[in-house]
């Protein structure tokens, strides 16, 4: 008899489907939190950004102040 | 993987920037100018009012304007218009970002699927935030920003899951969820958003909904630009495992 491949996988590696799927959901998840923090750059850098910013911040309705 | 979906995302905000700095300084910036006139207006009288012992409005003023100067904009109108480009390029840029982590999980698409899921970024960041908390123009004062930023957290959080919902409801035929769906993004608003009882502010009624539209105009003109563009780009450089 022989095993498919799948099952002589050793525990905890996941098949190729569920790694390509992961490998997607966290790479979309990354690249979700980059804009995440670039956003945050935008809304409440301080100082002199901030006044750069100014009329973005108004326009895009950014709750700051 | 990674490395494409932010190449593209950051190529489509630039180029969504593009469009959309003209639009601003065309329709939202001579309205942001008027109403910092009434601005000044009203800090000129409240220092005035508050600075009994030095009897001097000028004084007050420039105190009022050197406590603020590391935070206002640049005088200077060249200065202020590539200040504005940037910055509104980096927030089309990262909403590009979240927007192509969504568009990546999604099989085939283009630039029409692109476009409409641009439109359900502006509905999530810009329509439903707007509906408690529209966007105002400089001078108009606003209730406790604590509760203000959570009453937006809240909203995008419920009108992006609500999308979620329908799509989910829509996939699998199921009614049920869309009625939850739909009661999820009502929620908010049912909540209400923190307003002041009362607004003291010179700014004409008229010019803050004239700015409320313009703003919302620039808004969606940002979010159609950023849809259409990374729909295409990941359309001819698709991203490629889900």
């Amino acid at each position: 008899m022989q095993l498919h491949k799948s099952a002589v996988r050793p525990i905890g590696q996941l098949d190729p489907a569920s790694a390509a799927r992961w490998k997607a959901r966290s790479a979309a998840l990354c690249a979700a939190l980059l804009g995440a923090v670039i956003l945050y750059g935008v809304g409440f850098a301080p100082g002199i950004a901030h006044g750069e910013s100014h009329d973005t911040r108004h326009t895009m309705g950014f709750v700051c102040h | 993987m990674f490395a494409r979906i932010v190449a593209l995302s950051l190529l489509a905000g630039l180029l969504a920037g593009a469009v959309t700095t003209p639009v601003q300084l065309a329709l939202v910036q001579p309205l942001i100018e008027q109403a910092e006139g009434y601005e000044q207006q009203l800090e000129a009288a409240t220092a005035t009012a508050h600075v009994h012992e030095a009897h001097d409005a000028m004084a007050a003023k420039e105190h009022a304007h050197e406590a603020m100067a590391s935070e206002e904009p640049s005088d200077d109108k060249t200065h202020r218009a590539v200040a504005t480009a940037i910055s509104i390029t980096l927030a089309a840029m990262g909403y590009a970002l979240l927007l192509g982590a969504v568009l990546s999980q999604f099989g085939r698409i283009n630039w029409r699927r692109g476009l409409l899921f641009g439109a359900l970024g502006f509905v999530v960041f810009q329509l439903a935030p707007a509906l408690g908390l529209p966007p105002e123009p400089p001078g108009v004062p606003a209730a406790d920003l604590q509760q203000r930023q959570l009453w937006w957290l809240l909203t995008v959080a419920c009108t992006s899951g609500a999308l979620f919902g329908l799509y989910y409801a829509w996939a699998k035929r199921r009614a049920l969820w869309a009625v939850g769906a739909l009661a999820v993004a009502a929620l908010p608003h049912l909540v209400g958003a923190p307003v002041l009882a009362e607004v003291h502010t010179l700014v004409p009624a008229r010019l803050m909904s004239d700015f409320m539209l313009a703003a919302l105009a620039s808004a969606a003109v940002l979010w159609l630009a950023l849809g259409g563009v990374l729909g295409g780009l990941l359309q001819r450089f698709p991203v490629e495992s889900r």
